[in-house]
């Protein structure tokens, strides 16, 4: 029973990792580059979600599977309209430079993010109780308990996850995605507009991180302008982990990362090991298949 | 810098020495002055933050690899030496000090060495992204340990550090390191970390390891962060874990680049401005670190070689 | 009887059914190699032969999948590049792989150092015995480059400099190394006729006065067929033909290779 209980609890942590990691893999798959920036979208997704539930509040009920809805959709636009700002203002102008250039503007960008949250104008450095977006139970099945917020981010991630496998196999847009990871050049060349592709990823990929943060703030006690940082790392861990391009991979290495965690979370002794028990795993694994699980290795040319 | 006028390699051999020498007698002479507290620690802040630039410059800038967990080796430099001067130098008497702190460093610097060939070896087959994030990921698992463990005062932070830092220590070190840095470049030898970093293929095909070179690189560099790690621990007089994390690594970092990878005395140059910058900014303080983003942004817009990188070696 | 082949002159390189699989892509399959002491030997073949493969099997970029490599009369089969440099193979890249933040001078310079003692302890040192040292390199490299007339671009960037004299410097770097056997690969490659008849002077040049052995990998029949003593056709990854210029070219395997055969 106590490994079902940590099963599901990992699992579900595991899920928003996973939604985080497709952020950034997604990023990665186009532009071949860390946005390092993803982790404060997250934070940016709770924030709007915080700002927009008292409003959502006067017109339907709150808390209500509807009105979650509604705040999610919401917030999931605004933070696409934020990563795809982000790209055109920060990351354009840099396309043809080196990548270290523009991971290191992506650090510029993410310390930005934060430390204006933190201003008192902004968000301010304080934690917020996150509301209540839809009613919380608990379901009791013998000694085993199972939160209602659980059920919702299995359940939204597992759409989410069909639904992004569609986008990308199924939709043309997911098409010239796939085109222009695989050759940007050669996409160009069939017609394919780039700059539009490149702004549709970021705007998926933030969308993404925007129900993360919200499934996140519905689990963490709090949400600060720093909420971003821990499970955006443990993202990029996973889609590292994954294989950093990879989507099944990215989706894959969240799921472990979560399970992984929470289970040595409850062994005794490890528990405070925690934060550094997601890299000790990334560095094992990549020792073996430098390349992450599902990544190739790709030999250079001589 | 040495000239590159024809046949010029032996002279340039051995005037490097006599800077070294100087150098250090300066820093020395520096010890007996007499200055302002708040300037004497921003000084030393500026030394400690040359020592860090420049070991990382030699490992993301002349070996082009990307290591993101300077603090890491910082850590285990600052945690080792303050340790044992905790243990040993405290109860010792007052003349044996400066010689067991000198031991406190270097054995912090040495600890802090084994480690980065404990990085370094996972460079023998990672590049790139993956490295950064194994080298991250290396800081934080430091992070974590020293937070759990009790001997050092895990979270709540080790205190009571003797104050044995002073400037003469911390810019005579800094030469050293400098020096170090320089001399190993500045060889037929050094040459090898650049061929490295322009390209690896090339370079095994030339004879030169590119992993000796590389591990080479990491374990120079992880020894000059702990002895600046030493330093900062006998300045500040107390560690919490929580100042060694990711972003203390990000601003060694930024050093780096803003100097412009692969030069040293930019390098140094622009540690010395970054660490003036926030107290310059003292009096807009709500604003500092905002400001401190769009400084790394703006820069990479506009002169992504460097701030202060001049001359023609450009930067791939 | 034809000469060379380890029987007139010793082989200095000998490769002995070695195949190398991609996956399930044989690129090269069983072949037999030998090159003697100070012989000039092409590798031909149409595209995709696997002459570049083979090269890098030699090199040990690529580890075979069967069989044996003999270099100077022991076995190299596997050996990491570096290593087999220190031996004695040096080589050229089919596109231009110089230093790009370094000077022609450096260039070379860092090529030269597997053959000496010192490292970090005399760089850090410097005392006379580093300078002695480094001014002996400075000498052998200034005298490199004043052979191929690359003295007077020494504190260039090399590759700022123009294309011909960076595939030049390409094959003075990998001379810095003190080979006994010198790979090129396509050295040709990019350069006009007048070019090309310059490189032909050059890598005949470099066999007199180094009396080194030479292989090279190239497509252009005239430079090949110009300079090598003996050619060995490739294609599919196996060896169809082998002996002097004027026997190539008659060999219908060959023929019917490069033209097609119905």
């Amino acid at each position: 029973m106590e490994f079902l209980q940590q099963l599901i609890n990992g699992l579900a942590l595991g899920s928003i990792y996973a939604l985080i990691a497709l952020g950034y893999t997604m990023v990665y798959g186009v532009l071949r580059f860390i946005n390092f920036a993803h982790s404060d979208v997250l934070m940016l997704g709770a924030f709007s979600a915080y700002y927009l539930a008292p409003a959502v509040a006067r017109v339907l009920p709150l808390p209500s599977i509807g009105g979650a809805l509604v705040v999610g959709l919401l917030a999931c636009l605004i933070c696409a309209g934020l990563g795809v700002l982000i790209e055109r203002l920060a990351y354009r102008p840099l396309r043809s430079r080196p990548k270290l250039t523009v991971l290191i503007t992506a650090i510029g960008v993410s310390l930005f993010i934060e430390y204006t949250g933190q201003h008192r104008a902004v968000f301010g450095a304080d934690t917020k109780r996150f509301p209540e977006l839809m009613p919380g139970t608990e379901f009791h099945l013998g000694s085993l308990i199972v939160g209602s917020n659980d059920l919702v981010v299995l359940v939204t991630t597992l759409l989410l996850l069909a639904g992004l496998w569609f986008i990308v196999h199924r939709t043309k847009v997911g098409t010239a995605m796939r085109a222009v990871s695989h050759n940007q050049q050669a996409a160009a060349l069939m017609g394919v507009d780039i700059n539009r592709i490149i702004a549709f990823t970021f705007a998926l990929g933030s969308a993404l991180a925007a129900v993360a943060g919200i499934l996140y703030a519905l689990k963490a006690p709090g949400i600060d302008p720093l909420m971003g940082v821990q499970p955006g790392l443990r993202a990029f861990i996973a889609a590292v982990l994954g294989g950093i391009g990879n989507l099944p991979g990215a989706a894959l290495g969240g799921l472990v990362i979560g399970l992984l965690e929470t289970f040595a979370g409850g062994i005794s002794g490890l528990s405070n090991y925690r934060d550094g028990i997601a890299f000790a795993i990334l560095i094992l694994i990549l020792l073996f298949r430098p390349a992450g699980l599902l990544g190739k290795v790709t030999v250079e040319k001589v | 810098m040495f000239s590159r006028s024809p046949l010029s390699l032996p002279t340039a051999c051995q005037g490097a020495k006599r800077w070294l020498i100087a150098a250090v007698l300066c820093s020395i002479l520096l010890s007996f002055g007499q200055f302002n507290r708040y300037y004497l620690g921003v000084a030393m802040d500026v030394g400690i933050n040359i020592i860090l630039a420049v070991s990382l410059n030699l490992i993301n800038g002349y070996t082009g690899q990307f290591s993101l967990g300077h603090a890491g080796f910082m850590a285990v430099g600052a945690y080792t030496a303050a340790k044992f001067s905790l243990v040993f130098a405290v109860a010792a008497p007052e003349p044996a000090r400066p010689v067991l702190f000198l031991v406190a460093l270097v054995l912090g610097g040495a600890v802090a060495a084994l480690s980065g060939l404990a990085v370094g070896i996972p460079s023998l087959r990672l590049k790139g992204d993956y490295l950064a994030i194994v080298t991250l990921g290396f800081g934080e698992i430091i992070r974590v340990i020293v937070q759990n463990l009790e001997a050092v005062g895990a979270a709540s932070g080790l205190k009571g550090i003797p104050k044995y830092t002073t400037l003469g220590w911390t810019f005579a070190l800094a030469s050293v390191t400098v020096y170090v840095v320089v001399s190993l470049v500045n060889s037929t030898y050094g040459r090898g970390f650049i061929a490295v970093k322009d390209d690896e293929v090339a370079a095994s095909s030339m004879g030169i390891n590119p992993v000796r070179y590389k591990v080479t690189a990491f374990v120079v560099g992880a020894f000059f962060a702990g002895i600046a790690g030493g330093l900062y621990a006998h300045h500040k007089q107390f560690l919490a874990p929580t100042g060694f994390d990711f972003l203390k690594s990000i601003d060694i970092v930024v050093m780096v680049i803003l100097g412009g990878m692969g030069r040293t005395a930019s390098v140094a140059l622009a540690a010395v401005v970054l660490t003036l910058l926030p107290e310059v900014l003292r009096p807009v303080s709500e604003y500092r670190m905002i400001l401190y983003a769009l400084l790394i942004i703006g820069l990479m817009m506009a002169r992504p070689q460097g701030l202060f990188a001049f001359g023609r070696r450009a930067v791939k | 009887m034809r000469k060379g082949i380890g029987m007139s002159a010793p082989s200095i390189l000998s490769l002995r059914e070695v195949t190398i699989r991609f996956g399930g892509l044989t690129a090269v399959s069983g072949l037999n190699l030998e090159i003697g002491e100070s012989e000039l030997v092409g590798l031909i073949g149409p595209n995709g032969a696997g002459k570049t493969t083979a090269f890098n099997l030699i090199t040990g970029v690529y580890a075979p999948t069967e069989g044996e490599i003999r270099f100077a009369g022991r076995p190299v089969t596997a050996k990491r590049p570096h290593d087999l440099t220190k031996l004695g193979i040096a080589r050229t890249f089919q596109n231009i792989r110089l230093f790009s933040s370094l000077t022609v001078f450096d260039n070379v310079r860092a090529a030269t150092q597997l053959h000496r003692s010192h490292g970090v302890r005399m760089a850090l040192w410097r005392g006379a015995a580093f300078a002695a040292a480094e001014a002996e390199v400075e000498r052998g490299v200034m005298e490199l480059l004043e052979i191929f007339d690359l003295g007077r671009v020494r504190d260039e960037i090399a590759t700022s400099l123009p294309y011909g004299d960076q595939r030049r410097l390409e094959i003075v770097r990998a001379l810095a190394t003190q080979p006994k056997l010198l790979l090129l690969d396509e050295p040709a490659a990019g350069m006009n006729p007048t070019e090309k008849a310059e490189l032909m002077r050059l890598i005949r040049f470099i066999k007199e006065r180094f009396k080194i052995s030479i292989m090279l990998v190239e497509h252009d029949m005239k430079v090949v067929m110009g300079i090598c003593e003996r050619i060995a056709v490739l294609e599919y990854g196996k060896k169809i033909g082998e002996g002097t210029p004027g026997e190539i070219r008659k060999d219908p395997k060959v023929i019917a290779a490069y033209l097609g055969t119905e």
